[in-house]
């Protein structure tokens, strides 16, 4: 069941960078839409693994991810999809996802009959219209940084909720996390157009099979208070209008990221 | 017009692909440095030869920023194939360079270089039998809270 987990990790790995490398339109929003149903595969699995008194954890294998046109892309999530289904069980529970998947493999298999589209996500162009060099190199380390925070963020909440009696706090980390997917995918769009499509490295296990809770959720909001300081940086030292409007939300977002995580600290005292 | 210079190319691509970065699963010490400031932390593997004491291999993760990304990957290049005493003396070097460098700099140079001081006494200790989690705090860049020293 662990190698299944790290299996299905790559595999949403793969599905969420593949549509991120992607140009927006029916072939992103279809990549990460099963990157969704992937996400929920992982929670599920990791639910029955708790529940059965097994441990999961964040290890992954390579993962690659650069491609220069989209059908290499394709390709590879149908050599990863293969892959995942020949390490499945028996049982109700994989069988649905096998289902699902087999939905997930025809449709790849359709996508590669249409034109071939060429991949810039991995171009190190590094260009931004109206930005100068001091913002862009701003941008660039806020980038890197910040997807990979959100991807810790993501696997973490997502190990607490599963190690939680509380429905409350279990409610709270979905929220988190749906948050986290948000930002990593607002953060991995802009670094595609840059041409610096990246996947963020692997999560320590110190970081997410913590200890205290309370003081993990307490350094968090630290954090979301730093993140919400550079984004309004960011909002007024960039001279490009949509960019700068882009970072005041992030920075208002961070907001109720932080309420939620002092109500989750409430509930533990 | 060049928006980036070939420098900050290079660390650009340190932090996209971090050298020698990843967990090790049969190692020889294991070290953490921590700053407890912010809640960094760096773990560093090696596979160290009992005979020449030589560093054959060393990998290291962390959840810190780009820079202790590129300071990671640029010592544990620097560590690798040299013996501990060399390791240990690059360290010191590495700590009176940093010392005068701002804090926020300076903190995450010093978080890998602690943490290779820490997986040196793990190693130390295992040739003892004994078997204990070795931290080291970053002191250079930012103070020690008091609570922690006791």
């Amino acid at each position: 069941m662990r190698e299944l987990f790290r299996k299905k990790h790559e595999l949403w790995l793969r599905m969420l960078y593949g549509a991120f490398a992607l140009p927006k339109g029916e072939e992103f929003d279809r990549l990460l839409d099963f990157a969704a149903i992937e996400l929920r595969h992982l929670k599920w699995l990791a639910t029955d693994m708790v529940r059965q008194g097994f441990d999961f954890d964040w290890d992954r294998g390579q993962v690659p991810i650069v491609h220069v046109t989209s059908h290499g892309i394709y390709e590879a999530l149908l050599e990863s999809l293969r892959d995942v289904e020949r390490a499945y069980g028996a049982g109700a529970l994989y069988e649905r996802m096998q289902s699902d998947e087999a939905y997930m493999q025809n449709a790849l298999e359709r996508m590669l009959q249409s034109d071939p589209i060429e991949i810039t996500a991995f171009s190190k162009e590094l260009r931004y219209e109206n930005l100068d060099g001091v913002s862009l190199q701003a941008l660039v380390q806020f980038l890197f940084e910040e997807s990979y925070k959100e991807y810790e963020l993501i696997v973490t909440y997502f190990y607490s909720a599963m190690h939680t009696d509380s429905v409350r706090l279990y409610s709270i980390f979905e929220d988190l996390i749906y948050e986290s997917i948000y930002h990593l995918k607002s953060f991995s769009v802009l670094m595609a157009k840059l041409g610096i499509l990246t996947l963020p490295r692997t999560v320590m296990k110190e970081v997410y099979k913590f200890e205290d809770l309370k003081s993990f959720l307490e350094k968090g909001i630290e954090e979301e208070l730093a993140a919400k300081e550079e984004c309004k940086k960011l909002a007024t030292s960039i001279k490009d209008e949509e960019l700068s409007r882009f970072f005041s939300y992030i920075d208002n977002q961070e907001n109720y990221h932080i309420e939620l995580m002092k109500e989750a600290i409430a509930l533990l005292r | 017009m060049e928006q980036i210079d070939s420098q900050q190319f290079q660390y650009l691509e340190l932090m996209m692909h971090p050298k020698n970065y990843g967990e090790m699963q049969e190692f020889d010490a294991k070290g953490y440095g921590k700053n407890l400031q912010t809640g960094e932390m760096v773990v560093i593997y090696l596979k160290i030869d009992p005979d020449s004491q030589k560093i054959t291999d060393i990998s290291w993760q962390t959840n810190g920023c780009g820079t202790t990304l590129v300071s990671g990957s640029l010592f544990s290049e620097e560590y690798k194939n040299k013996t501990i005493q060399e390791g240990l003396d690059f360290t010191q070097a590495v700590f009176e360079k940093i010392k005068d460098n701002p804090p926020p700099d300076a903190a995450c140079g010093e978080v890998v270089a602690r943490a290779f001081i820490a997986a040196v006494l793990d190693y130390e200790d295992r040739k003892k039998g004994i078997e204990q989690e070795h931290i080291e705090l970053v002191t250079l860049a930012c103070p020690v809270p008091e609570e922690e020293k006791k």
